[in-house]
């Protein structure tokens, strides 16, 4: 068999392999540009497009939620694709350059659409989707690449704060211009696609690629091998099978939400304050929690962030959800996704071998969001079976459950750690 | 970079220059994109303003003529006026004073009130005025209001956008229809749902949300896990008609309140409207081009059918009275994204009745007995 390239290091990490192994490589820095630009012009969109569907494209509500349903299922079949292209090509550079590309393209129509009655606009939000499902697996791979594996979390855990504080951005830039100059829906789209457009340049000019050697006997690799090596890889199936289950007892956070405003008697004018405040937790916290999992391990850090929910589960049960409990849920939600969202990257990063990097962290994430989907489903039979109390204390009991069992899946014994 | 990696090169810092050109570049013709975009919408509304203008002098003019004893146009009201033979609506004339509650006088003009909201509802001398506040997350505000001295008590919700309001005949609840978008960072487990939140007015507490409904039925579609509510009718203080979805096609749903239970009606359609005395049933049926009739079931005879109105409608009705029924339809070129128009029209129930228009730019009549 082909030695393992896993413990080869994708960049040499010079005399001191640990701490201080450089975490800020220019591909780094060029991704989370491009993140950032590409999140401020693609929340600008999200933000709007209930309101440019239903008002301005006269959408019924049955109309907009197949939308919804459209709009999530594109988007893990292109997960995949854009996993196993990249691999296969290693081309991980060009595969998540051309998913920003497509992305931003999209705007173009988009304007077209706002400006002429006939151009429909939901086959262009869809693009947008595909393009993003391609690039995202492809992106987090050549973060991994291109950092020493004792910093991977830290940083997924700078990445992921740039992202989110252009989807911080975004929709306020596009509040900003339809409060000056109501229903110009074109203006917003135009402006989205000037800072995709940014977002593009920066990673076609600045991201390189990584490409790694592989058994060059063997030809170019088909996907088929590249699922083969992915699934052979022992500790894959531990922790597919550790974050499917901790997903299915994860309740979204739009669900959060909808209990928060449901239950208490909060003014409306905090709850975009709440939901910004999440948002500010997980940016403020993406790196800490990095470095963190760097220094202690990515999986620990993972489970302590799924041991949050169970916290959050209980103070949904027992308390009337004022403005302290609600702070409390929202600030533990912003640490959840810092303690998990690109930790998880950065844990498959350092399992599954550079050849099949992308395709790896894909079927991860799809793995997840599928949990997610199915806990959806889940959450909502509970809750209106059981009602409010009974259901999150159930949820909180079955996270508890799950955490223990995953923290036997993940131990080294099942899932090996080549750090 | 703060590490010690090899100054910058010139090949770097040739590409910082040509994005910092590009981006200049961008950065300009955005900015001229987005002032262009703002006069554009100042002058298409002003003109739109002009236009709804010389509607309304030409509807006034006309209801003059027919009605001989017009009554003076009263100052300025300073709460809710809603005399009988007043028509509460909101003001639906494109600039300033879009989205104001108005008061519609008999002879057909109307005075504008300094309160704006996209829905109102008055029974018994209790109103409800919903109305949607602007901000990086839609939420909207259900204003309870007493029609002489209004007495404001203010309940939230977030990520909803309001559509339909109702008080029930004695003034003691009030049922808000919102539709709600979720907000997520991740892809999937985004949820689009309606809400139906009804009120206790008198304590302005939530009592009851539709989840907590259930249905007295063994047909199979009633398992449906993620039904859909809206549009709900009051018959008196505890029973009440309601659109339900089960995944198939909306379906009117009888109910009462005391115990949050449900039995299907039989009849398809949505946005059910009981006349005052209880024994008429108005709701939408869709077509199949998509658009809507109106029709009206005798709830006694179980008789069936469409009235008068052939242009699609989109609306939950009013009754202004036990024959004739209120409802809010767009004008040509009035369905736009920015203050979007809408004329209220009335049609007497009985088959063949021709639709005749109530008062031009506004929407939501609500009838005060």
């Amino acid at each position: 068999m082909y030695p393992s390239v896993r413990s080869i290091p994708p960049i040499p990490a010079g005399d001191n392999p640990n701490r201080r192994a450089k975490v800020l490589s220019q591909n780094l820095l060029a991704l989370g540009f491009t993140s950032f630009f590409s999140d401020v012009s693609s929340e600008m969109v999200v933000a709007i497009v209930p309101l440019f569907l239903t008002t301005s494209l006269g959408f019924s509500l049955f109309g907009f939620a197949a939308y919804e349903a459209a709009y999530q299922g594109t988007n893990a079949v292109f997960r995949i694709w854009g996993g196993s292209i990249a691999d296969s090509r290693q081309s991980h550079k060009r595969t998540a350059a051309t998913g920003y590309s497509i992305s931003a393209a999209t705007r173009v129509g988009l304007v077209a659409s706002a400006l002429v009655g006939w151009i429909p606009a939901v086959p262009f939000l869809l693009a947008d989707r595909i393009g993003k499902g391609l690039r995202t697996a492809p992106r987090d791979a050549l973060i991994s690449l291109s950092t020493a594996p004792s910093r991977l979390a830290m940083a997924f855990g700078i990445h992921r704060a740039m992202d989110t504080a252009g989807a911080l951005l975004g929709p306020l830039i596009a509040f900003l211009v339809l409060a000056s100059a109501p229903g110009a829906f074109d203006a917003v789209f135009v402006i989205s696609a000037i800072f995709g457009a940014v977002g593009v340049a920066v990673i076609w000019m600045f991201a390189q690629e990584k490409p790694q050697k592989r058994d060059e006997s063997a030809g170019a690799q088909r996907v088929t091998d590249q699922w083969r090596e992915i699934a052979k890889t022992k500790g894959v199936g531990a922790i597919a099978a550790a974050v499917g289950l901790l997903s299915l007892v994860t309740v979204g956070d739009a669900f959060i939400y909808l209990v928060i405003q449901q239950t208490s008697n909060l003014s409306a004018k905090y709850f975009p304050l709440l939901f910004v405040g999440t948002a500010l937790i997980y940016l403020l916290l993406a790196m800490p929690f990095g470095r963190l999992a760097d220094r202690i391990g990515t999986r620990p850090v993972f489970l302590a962030g799924n041991a949050l929910l169970i916290i959050i589960y209980l103070v949904m049960a027992f308390s009337s959800l004022g403005l302290a409990a609600s702070l409390l849920c929202l600030a533990l939600l912003g640490a959840y996704y810092a303690a998990t969202d690109g930790v998880v990257s950065a844990m498959v990063s350092q399992l599954v071998g550079v050849n099949v990097r992308a395709s790896g962290i894909a079927f991860i994430t799809v793995v997840i969001a599928l949990g997610k989907m199915f806990s959806a489903i889940i959450f909502a039979t509970l809750f209106e079976t059981i009602g409010k109390t009974s259901a999150m204390v159930a949820l909180a009991t079955a996270m508890l459950t799950v955490v223990t069992m995953s923290t036997w899946l993940l131990s080294p014994r099942n899932a090996p750690n080549y750090d | 970079m703060t590490d010690d990696a090899q100054p910058m090169s010139d090949e770097t810092r040739r590409k910082l220059f040509v994005l910092g050109g590009l981006a200049a570049v961008l950065v300009v013709l955005g900015a001229g994109y987005f002032i262009w975009a703002q006069g554009r919408v100042s002058d298409d509304l002003a003109d739109r303003n002009e236009r709804a203008q010389a509607t309304i002098d030409e509807f006034e003019d006309v209801q003059r003529e027919s009605t001989p004893e017009a009554t003076p146009v009263a100052a300025v009201v300073a709460g809710v006026s809603a005399a009988p033979g007043e028509v509460l609506v909101i003001n639906r004339v494109p600039g300033d004073d879009y989205g104001k509650l108005a008061v519609r006088h008999a002879d057909g003009t109307r005075t504008l009130l300094e309160r704006e909201c996209v829905r109102v509802h008055i029974a018994a001398e209790h109103g409800v005025c919903v109305s949607q506040n602007d901000g990086i997350v839609a939420t909207f505000t259900t204003t309870f209001f007493e029609s002489i001295n209004p007495q404001v008590e203010i309940k939230s919700y977030a990520s909803a956008l309001p559509s339909r309001a109702r008080i029930s005949p004695e003034g003691t609840f009030s049922a808000v229809t919102a539709f709600v978008t979720g907000s997520s960072y991740e892809d999937i487990g985004a949820e689009t749902t309606t809400i139906v939140t009804i009120d206790q007015i008198e304590s302005t507490r939530r009592i009851r949300g539709t989840g907590q409904l259930t249905i007295n039925s063994d047909e199979d579609r009633f398992k449906n896990l993620d039904p859909q509510y809206w549009g709900i009718t009051f018959a008196d203080e505890n029973e009440f008609y309601i659109t339900g979805f089960y995944g198939e096609e909306p379906e009117v749903m009888r109910g009462w309140l005391d115990d949050m239970t449900l039995e299907p009606t039989g009849w398809v359609g949505s946005c059910p409207s009981l006349s005052p005395d209880g024994k008429t049933l108005v709701f939408k049926e869709m077509r199949a081009d998509g658009g809507f009739d109106l029709v009206a079931v005798d709830l006694e005879t179980d008789d069936k059918w469409r009235l008068g109105e052939t242009r699609s409608v989109d609306d939950q009705v009013e009754w202004l009275d036990n024959d004739t029924v209120l409802y809010a339809l767009h004008p040509d070129g009035g369905d736009t994204a920015v203050q979007p128009e809408f004329d209220i029209w009335m049609v007497d129930i009985a088959e063949g009745s021709e639709p005749v228009l109530f008062l031009p730019n506004a929407n939501s009549p609500a009838v005060a007995r």
